[in-house]
């Protein structure tokens, strides 16, 4: 078959698959290249180019998410086909993470009393439909962003559509790993924008055992635009990771950017953080003098805590940058 | 999407579509009483006059297997590998009592229209 119209067929399979579930993909695909196939050698006139009948029937198939959507995946949930398998893990695993946090404060629920019991249940099961209603949201965002990318049927050339990304070894797609980071990053983007008091530190030294302070508080400082462009970009990538299904070389290249700048995160949160000047107006409502030694005992574990939690998180970093630019240098010396 | 079946006076694609849907059911089991792939089904429904375009056929024919009413294979013919499809013993009752019930229905319909 001639090239081009080779390539346009690819290129239309391919994007098909996108809008398919997975395990889907290879079946349907293997499907709509003999039917193609066929129908245009039988189309196909004395004097016309394979391309031209390529294109016309291409058009005639309409764009591949309506050719996905008669598949019998169409968009008809919240939530799209590709994204359910993953979604109802996640569903299996949110009551039982939230079960393993929520112990952790059963020793702070107030006794064994069956009214604190009942009490600390009740709190389970809200952060449970919580965190699943914080789910079904991050799932129907990111069915809506796949969806607005989505040209109307009107427009559909099949010309334009993209070539499929060269086949490149990425690893294998982990979706519930990648719907966890976008997770995280959401909600560690939401707390330090706007509920930055609800962050706390623990501490054992005759203060409360649980100290809702604001960072400030306790001498660290976050820049917080940095911070924002950082998980930014890891809620870009991994969304546009799981909308393709699959990682390329330009998603993994993006990663390992996304790596070097949590770095600079963390450098810069180590650079600006005046670990010892604890804040003085949060010390004053507190009732606690600067001058209390378990101000300076604070401020030193503080500080001890950060070097020790941040010299092996640099390091583990940094080999990963490493491994990241080893892959793909040598992936990009290896036929595609 | 090929809209080749003509129609006298303007008649909405969803309405068209909605009434061969049903009837296609009864046309692709009765087609593949012998076996074909899913091209050379679309070919013998346009020559019998039921155009049908493949972005219905080809899911509806995955449907029916997954009712057990088809089963298909793959085999490589001109160098293309294609599935063909079949009636299963499932199909051939279903077919029965389909068949059956366009009869009722068409003989209803045709003193309804009256």
């Amino acid at each position: 078959m001639n090239q081009d119209a080779t390539e346009l067929i690819s290129r239309y399979v391919y994007h098909v698959g996108r809008h398919l579930p997975p395990e889907r993909r290879e079946d349907v695909a293997r499907e709509l290249l003999s039917l193609i196939g066929d129908r245009v050698d039988d189309e196909l006139r004395a004097g016309e180019s394979r391309e031209a009948v390529v294109l016309r029937v291409l058009r005639e198939m309409g764009p591949p998410e309506a050719v996905a959507a008669r598949y019998g995946y169409e968009r008809r949930l919240l939530i799209g086909a590709g994204s359910l398998p993953a979604f109802f893990r996640l569903v299996k695993v949110v009551p039982v993470a939230v079960l393993a946090l929520s112990l952790l404060t059963l020793p702070y629920a107030g006794g064994l009393s069956a009214s604190a019991l009942g009490k600390w249940l009740l709190g389970y099961l809200n952060s449970v439909l919580l965190n699943l209603g914080v789910l079904v949201a991050v799932f129907v965002v990111l069915e809506r962003l796949s969806s607005l990318r989505t040209k109307p049927e009107a427009e559909f050339d099949p010309a334009k559509l993209s070539p499929a990304p060269a086949p490149f070894d990425g690893g294998k797609l982990r979706p519930v790993r990648l719907v966890i980071q976008i997770y995280l990053a959401v909600t560690i983007l939401v707390l330090f924008n706007f509920y930055p008091n609800v962050i706390g530190v623990w501490t054992n030294s005759g203060l409360p055992r649980f100290w809702a302070v604001p960072l400030s508080a306790v001498g660290i400082h976050v820049p917080l635009w940095l911070l924002n462009v950082w998980l930014a970009g890891i809620i870009m990538l991994k969304t546009e990771v799981l909308r393709q299904g699959s990682w390329t070389r330009e998603t993994r290249w993006f990663q390992v950017g996304l790596a070097a700048l949590g770095l600079a995160v963390l450098i810069a949160v180590l650079w600006s953080s005046h670990v010892g000047q604890l804040d003085a107006k949060f010390l004053a409502s507190a009732g606690i003098s600067p001058s209390d030694p378990r101000v300076a005992a604070l401020a030193r574990g503080v500080g001890r805590g950060l070097a020790l939690a941040a010299a092996p998180l640099v390091l583990l970093i940094l080999a990963g940058i490493a491994r990241g630019v080893w892959r793909l240098s040598r992936s990009a010396g290896s036929p595609a | 999407m090929s809209r080749t079946t003509e129609h006298p006076t303007a008649v909405p694609e969803s309405l068209a579509l909605e009434l061969r849907r049903g009837a296609l059911v009864l046309a692709a089991l009765a087609a593949l009483r012998a076996e074909q792939y899913g091209y050379s089904l679309k070919k013998f429904l346009a020559e019998a006059d039921l155009q049908v375009d493949e972005g219905t056929l080809y899911p509806l024919l995955r449907r029916l297997e997954s009712q057990e009413l088809l089963s298909s294979r793959w085999a490589i013919e001109d160098g293309r590998p294609r599935r063909y499809y079949r009636i299963t013993k499932q199909g051939e009752a279903t077919l029965a009592a389909l068949s059956g019930e366009w009869e009722q229905l068409s003989k209803a319909l045709r003193r309804v229209l009256k």
